[in-house]
């Protein structure tokens, strides 16, 4: 009720009750929108989609600084690393120390990633080995993203020949000089992508601290950071022999890194029998014991090469061995019995 | 006695409210659907990181994709989901799924890359997978 001047005479105003209806209506309306900007104010996350380092990969960044901006530089970032150790450069760092005859001096990026490679060598016994080049060759997989990729099988007396020039024990760096012996080839590309999505969150963080996101390359994932800045990331790992959709597990993230090694990633058929990138470093065959491996890590870098370790090494050794490293993990191996390390199960709930 | 006198002002009419409750209705469906509805609609083809070609998601048959002087692969549009079909790369690992499945179809030996045009990337806010590692 309020008082009004209406002419000369004093008159009080009553609103008609759809007058009311409608003052209400307004009000609830307002609360409502306001309340729905407020939950609508969750970071808005932009993304990209490209190639490099022969997979698929995919950025997706929250920032309340230019997001496009940061995924831009991510994906530069892939570009330098895929040209600066990549095996198909010519003049990258890897193929320079390849062809060369006598020690080669790199940079200190180089060097930081060949140190790093050596050492998960000595630690898996030579389960990841980063100088497998002269047997990935042998078999075609540093060729099998090439349109002219002819797939075959290699005799036995080529694997033994091929291995006699395998083999970490006979690369040394020291000084920022790569020395190697026995005509080995190096080959990173059980390290290198973890490596490089280890730079991007960097990169992007250094871009603005409070970024969020992720960094997916071929399903290969690193946490920029937080969902929505407080939840976790939701991450299904994907069942080595069901369908899309078919999941092995869930874990949740707020950082660190999650990386896959399958049979299924890279591979050919002849004559029925499948033929995949993960090759034993001992037998010079593709692993037949385990058919997927997922690690958990801090650094992207580590769980691709431990991914790769225990891989070969099978789900026994691996549970023991995994997190003495760093690395949580969940292994597949052929009769598709799941195992998983200890501290796994801490990443299946949201603390 | 009072020494007003009372005057009930009645400041809309009934029919105002349904016109009100209309407009209201309209601006939250527009809002909340209207915006969205437009993006992820629209298919884009990258060829070496050049967009190359947009589709409408809804076409149906088979779309050839090629470089200007060879033909890389066909893209065949259901209606509501699309598929590589017919590539040349030696192993058709980008045969395997459909865009609705990967949210991105990809053949890196031709260095071809179909995927949802959108600004945004759809994130959850509760429930469900956000993302697949294997």
């Amino acid at each position: 009720m309020f008082k009004m001047q209406s002419g000369s005479k004093n008159q009080i105003v009553k609103l008609s009750k759809n007058s009311w209806i409608l003052i209400l209506l307004f009000v609830s309306l307002l609360i409502f929108f306001s309340l729905m900007l407020l939950l609508k104010k969750k970071p808005e996350y932009l993304s990209k989609v490209d190639i490099a380092l022969g997979t698929t990969l995919k950025v997706v960044v929250s920032s309340e600084k230019d997001p496009r901006l940061i995924i831009d530089a991510v994906l530069r970032e892939f570009h330098r690393i895929e040209k600066k150790f990549s095996l198909n450069e010519q003049n990258s760092d890897i193929s320079i120390i390849n062809r060369s005859k006598q020690p080669v001096e790199v940079d200190e990026e180089t060097a930081f990633v060949i140190e790093r490679a050596l050492t998960l060598a000595r630690a898996t016994d030579g389960a990841f080995d980063p100088a497998l080049g002269n047997l990935i060759s042998l078999w075609g997989f540093d060729r099998i993203n090439q349109t002219d990729f002819n797939p075959r099988v290699p005799t036995d007396s080529e694997i033994e020949a091929a291995l006699s020039r395998c083999g970490y024990e006979n690369v040394s760096i020291e000084k920022g000089i790569v020395t190697m012996s026995n005509d080995v080839k190096l080959d990173l590309g059980a390290i290198v992508k973890g490596y490089a999505i280890d730079r991007a969150i960097a990169i992007a963080r250094e871009m603005d601290p409070l970024a969020t996101g992720y960094v997916d390359a071929g399903r290969d994932i690193g946490i920029i950071g937080a969902k929505f800045k407080g939840e976790y990331w939701s991450i299904a790992v994907q069942d080595p022999r069901g369908d899309s959709g078919d999941y092995l597990d869930v874990v949740y993230l707020k950082k660190g890194s999650i990386v896959t090694s399958g049979d299924y990633e890279r591979f050919f058929i002849i004559d029925g029998v499948r033929y995949h990138h993960i090759l034993n470093p001992k037998t010079g065959y593709p692993v037949r014991k385990t058919i997927s491996t997922t690690i958990i890590s801090p650094d992207a870098m580590d769980a691709d090469a431990l991914s790769t370790a225990a891989f070969v090494l099978g789900s026994e050794f691996s549970s023991v061995l995994m997190p003495v490293l760093g690395g949580q993990g969940l292994f597949v191996d052929e009769q598709l019995k799941t195992t998983q390390t200890q501290g796994w199960s801490f990443f299946k709930e949201k603390r | 006695m009072s020494p007003y006198g009372t005057e009930v002002l009645s400041l809309f009419k009934k029919r105002d409210l349904f016109i009100f409750a209309l407009i209201i209705v309209l601006t939250s469906l527009a809002l909340f659907w209207g915006l969205d509805s437009k993006s992820g609609s629209l298919v884009s083809v990258r060829i070496r990181g050049e967009k190359r070609y947009v589709f409408d998601i809804s076409d149906k048959g088979i779309k050839e994709i090629n470089d200007g002087e060879n033909h890389l692969l066909n893209l065949y549009f259901t209606g509501s989901d699309v598929r590589v079909q017919d590539s040349k790369c030696p192993l058709h690992l980008c045969e395997r799924g459909s865009l609705m499945q990967a949210g991105v179809l990809v053949c890196v030996p031709q260095k071809v890359l179909v995927s949802i045009e959108r600004d945004r990337e759809p994130v959850k806010e509760s429930g469900g997978i956000d993302l697949i590692t294997g």
